[in-house]
């Protein structure tokens, strides 16, 4: 998640630790916060290699905030989730988006039934090259949702619209994929 | 009515059936589950984290700055899985560090103190990885413990795994 759950300390006394020197709060932080900003990346820009400057970047940044940190004015991940997404702006103002988004998790997992393992993976390799097809706005509002469990108010407060603009967003962004995946799935 | 001449906002809805808004979703589901699985490598952990040294440097260096950073254990540093190579010497600095004595009572607070550095600084995303008994293992070469002891350490820590 694009947050500090998981870690047993509030995220404001686990900065201010990081401010101090602390390097153990330097890796809670690190753990808890760089997974999101590295997806939040990835959906932006579709390249890997992309996405991992990008989330360093945005980290380093966050580093370096982290001593005029004011707890409880906003939360890390919000600060980030900015961050990161100006960052992958002016990426793709200097080039137009790649989509190597193909390479979605491949797991070692000797589990049986290989065949139909490789076809949920081209399933859901199909949806997302929907997702990354979808209008910038549209992608994000999905991404929030889906794939880091953001309520609508949250989603909305991210990207600076009403909760019934989020709400749009999704259906709009819902109705495309359901066409694009349904589309997927009637060619197999 | 709120009579301060607020617009109602039209929402859009999907226009998909239940079957098909159902199917969509759980799609949806098993991506993003299959996508957090992921972690970031850790190439990219380290680098991060050899930035936040950094600045953490930096921000001691500063006159009224921070207090000087903690050091990290070198055996923070993570070298990948399986590939940890014992580093016995760590347990015994650790306990000259903190004044204690031999005894498991007191390694085990040494360790504890050295795990919470061992742990942050290899990651705990990496460490989630692993099973407990090969976290369990991996703690005890690395902090030079029986493994039953690093076994209660890794217990008493609570450490992520």
């Amino acid at each position: 998640m694009f947050d500090c759950e998981g870690t047993s300390e509030d995220e404001g006394a686990l900065i201010a630790r990081f401010a101090a020197g602390d390097r153990l709060a330097a890796a809670r932080l690190t753990s808890a916060l760089l997974p999101a900003v590295q997806r939040h990346a990835r959906w932006r820009l579709g390249s890997e290699a992309e996405a991992e400057e990008v989330a360093q970047e945005a980290m380093l940044r966050f580093w370096r905030q982290a001593p005029e940190w004011r707890a409880g004015e906003a939360k890390a991940s919000t600060w980030l989730y900015r961050v990161t997404h100006n960052l992958c702006i002016d990426r793709q103002r200097r080039r137009r988006p790649t989509s190597d988004i193909d390479d979605i998790p491949e797991r070692a997992d000797p589990a049986p039934g290989q065949e139909a393992r490789l076809e949920t993976r081209e399933t859901m390799r199909g949806l997302a090259r929907a997702i990354m097809a979808l209008p910038e706005r549209q992608r994000d509002a999905v991404v929030l949702r889906h794939f880091e469990g953001l309520g609508n108010p949250e989603i909305g407060e991210r990207l600076g619209c009403s909760v019934e603009a989020v709400e749009s967003l999704l259906a709009r962004a819902r109705r495309q994929l359901a066409a694009s995946f349904g589309a997927g799935e009637g060619d197999e | 009515m709120t009579g301060q001449g607020r617009q109602m906002s039209v929402v859009e809805t999907d226009g998909l059936g239940a079957a098909e808004r159902d199917r969509l979703e759980r799609a949806l589901g098993e991506l993003a589950a299959e996508m957090r699985r992921e972690t970031p490598s850790d190439a990219l952990f380290d680098r991060v984290m050899a930035d936040a040294a950094e600045v953490q440097a930096r921000l001691a260096a500063k006159p009224g700055g921070g207090s000087p950073p903690l050091p990290a254990a070198d055996g923070a540093r993570r070298t990948g899985r399986g590939r940890h190579a014992p580093r016995r010497s760590h347990a015994r600095s650790v306990t000259a560090r903190f004044g204690v004595s031999p005894g498991f009572g007191a390694a085990a607070l040494a360790a504890s103190l050295m795990l919470g550095l061992f742990v942050g600084g290899f990651g705990g995303a990496a460490m989630a990885r692993l099973a407990p008994e090969e976290a369990t293992l991996l703690v005890a070469d690395e902090l030079g413990l029986r493994v039953a002891d690093a076994g209660e350490v890794l217990f008493a820590s609570e450490a992520p795994f």
